[in-house]
């Protein structure tokens, strides 16, 4: 028998070799796992999130922004209204923190009921890898009327944003820049009376760097401020 | 060979097969015993797919606390691992209405489809119900209205790995949707999320509990015409 | 040269007797199998950050148990017990245990392994090998 098996000893050491060795990989893996669970997600100590504060509500927020840019524009067809939104305003610029820790200025923009009615694209420009496309056959609100009729509000941090809105005698024919003084006279109007009339605009194009909807009901659950019906989201 | 004669004829060894058959139904009444605390989900049981691209369409889909990101995805092509962008949704919970998941498969140049149909055929009741599901997607259309919708806080353009869907004890599980780091990975984060009448193609998905999946039919079909893209949306 | 072939087999006939030969391979073949479904694109595991490295893991645990057992032949009870648990473990973790093959194997395999050692002497004296798996090898090449 001893002719075809190693010494005891041997034996013994082998047996305890390979039960050491596989009780260490398994508690690499084990380690391994837990290890690159507990990164924070917004650069150390969670320091690169974004300090945001909503125009309605004064709601704070602390997004980790991906510093991806979405652009949302609708072209312009003649005269004819391609989205409405119940009012403009225009918090100001703002220098916003990205996940990288890079800052940029940004023009703080808040709409109530803004609603697509045609013609939208939406789609990321510079995410790694492949663009996100959002594309409604039709309408699409981001922040329309809750089921409860108040309204919904959205508010975009953009790079950049041109608009033609019907309004003020200058029709859709003229297109005001995010930065142009009129538009904050849109504001001043809207402010005076909230609510009051709906806008109809002709075209929009804004680079969004970020966009959160919200309402001013805290719970907000069943108001649903982002609706597209019909639409295919995807990847290209 | 008169030497391991007599050493067999001194000391005899095998397999003592009443010792082993003990051990043996102890191992097999175990493996028992954890299937069955999987299949009754006191062991969660998290299931992960890759593959060929699925077709897929679902009746009608809620989820909790939902996340949609670009992320560097791990599929199989012709058998070889492959990495590709897709788009994944994640959702801490899960209620579908409804699922059908079809795949092209092919062995020795014989085409053929295995489907997997689930659902209580009633378009109002959301049957399928499972806890921190995501799926990888390259395209996913929601017919109808609402087609989708995102409701509570929805947030457009946050960073894919700080994405909120799955907590333990309260605190956000990080990176729920396993995104890479790092700027640049466009993500959305929402309250809620409901999509109806989708149709899409998947490329892979996880599920860490499936809590109820009623009706479920297995078929495997020579060619390829018994896909979900060919049949109604299932309910 | 038939001469040879039977010294071989003598051989081979010999080294089996002597360690868990059979119960080693089936944990090696469970191993294989384990390891096999890791890459699989179907993929089951309890919850909890397990992924298809446990499955490496785990697989790679029952073949080495499995050639430790054939090496190792005096450690074989607790070998054969470490198998068996590791078959477990698989089940839980690793796709199944390879699909439920590789869990069985190890099983199988593990308890062949625990239980492999002297037998009783008596009662089939005339036919020695009558009761350990493939003698016929032995008698073949002789």
């Amino acid at each position: 028998m001893s002719t075809y098996q190693p010494s005891r000893r041997m034996q013994s050491l082998t047996v305890i070799v390979a039960v050491l060795l596989f009780v260490v990989t398994w508690l690499a893996l084990a380690t391994q796992t837990s290890a690159s669970a507990a990164s924070a997600p917004c650069g150390p100590g969670d320091a690169n999130r974004a300090a945001l504060k909503t125009v309605h509500g004064e709601r704070a927020l602390r997004p980790c922004l991906s510093k991806v840019n979405l652009k949302l524009s609708i072209p312009q067809d003649g005269l004819r209204s391609r989205f409405n939104v119940k009012e403009i305003r225009r918090a100001g610029q703002e220098t916003v923190k990205f996940a990288d820790g890079s800052t940029e200025k940004l023009w703080h923009l808040s709409f109530a009921s803004f609603k697509v009615l045609d013609g939208a694209t939406i789609r990321t420009t510079d995410n790694n890898d492949a663009q996100v496309s959002i594309t409604p056959d039709k309408e699409a609100s981001f922040g329309g009327a809750a089921d409860s009729g108040k309204p919904i509000y959205t508010d975009v941090w953009v790079s950049a944003a041109t608009f033609r809105i019907n309004l003020l005698l200058i029709g859709c024919l003229v297109p005001i820049d995010v930065s142009n003084p009129l538009l904050a006279l849109v504001t001043v109007a809207n402010s005076a009376i909230p609510n009051a009339i709906t806008l109809g605009g002709c075209a929009i194009d804004m680079d969004i760097r970020y966009l959160v909807s919200y309402s001013d009901d805290p719970s907000s659950a069943g108001n649903y401020p982002v609706r597209l019906p019909n639409t295919t989201l995807s990847l290209s | 060979m008169s030497t391991d004669s007599a050493t067999r004829a001194t000391v005899r060894t095998g397999t003592r097969w009443g010792r082993a058959g003990a051990l043996a139904a102890a191992g097999v009444a175990a493996t028992i015993g954890l299937g069955t605390l999987m299949s009754q989900n006191v062991l969660a049981t998290q299931v992960t797919f890759q593959g060929n691209p699925s077709q897929v369409s679902v009746g009608g889909l809620t989820g909790n606390k939902v996340g949609i990101t670009v992320v560097r995805s791990t599929r199989s092509v012709d058998g070889k691992l492959t990495t590709g962008p897709a788009l994944r949704v994640g959702a801490a919970g899960l209620q579908l209405d409804g699922l059908c998941l079809s795949q092209k498969q092919s062995i020795a140049g014989i085409d053929y489809t295995v489907r997997v149909s689930a659902g209580d055929g009633n378009s109002s009741t959301h049957e399928i119900q499972a806890q921190d599901a995501t799926f990888d997607v390259t395209s996913i259309k929601g017919d109808g209205n609402p087609g989708l919708n995102l409701d509570g806080v929805v947030e457009i353009g946050v960073s894919g790995d700080s994405l909120v869907t799955t907590d333990t004890g309260g605190e956000p599980d990080p990176n729920p949707l396993g995104a890479p780091s790092g700027t640049g990975w466009f993500g959305i984060n929402s309250g809620v999320g409901q999509f109806s009448n989708i149709r899409g193609r998947m490329y892979g998905f996880k599920v860490s509990e499936v809590a109820k999946m009623p009706g479920v039919r297995i078929s495997v079909t020579p060619g390829t015409s018994d896909s979900c893209d060919s049949k109604p949306i299932q309910h | 040269m038939n001469r040879r072939v039977g010294r071989l087999l003598d051989g081979f006939a010999a080294f089996r007797r002597t360690r868990p030969f059979w119960g080693a391979l089936l944990l090696v073949a469970a191993g294989a199998d384990v390891i096999y479904f890791a890459g699989y694109p179907i993929f089951f595991a309890v919850s909890g950050g397990w992924n298809s490295s446990a499955a490496y893991i785990l697989g790679g645990g029952l073949i080495l148990f499995g050639l430790v057992a054939a090496m190792a032949p005096i450690h074989s009870p607790l070998l054969g017990v470490l198998g068996v648990l590791v078959a477990l473990a698989a089940f839980v973790a690793a796709n199944l245990g390879g699909m439920l093959l590789g869990t069985l194997l190890g099983i199988v395999g593990g308890s062949m392994v625990f239980a492999w050692g002297e037998k009783k002497p008596g009662k089939r004296q005339s036919t020695p090998d009558a009761s350990t798996p493939a003698p016929a090898a032995e008698v073949v090449g002789r």
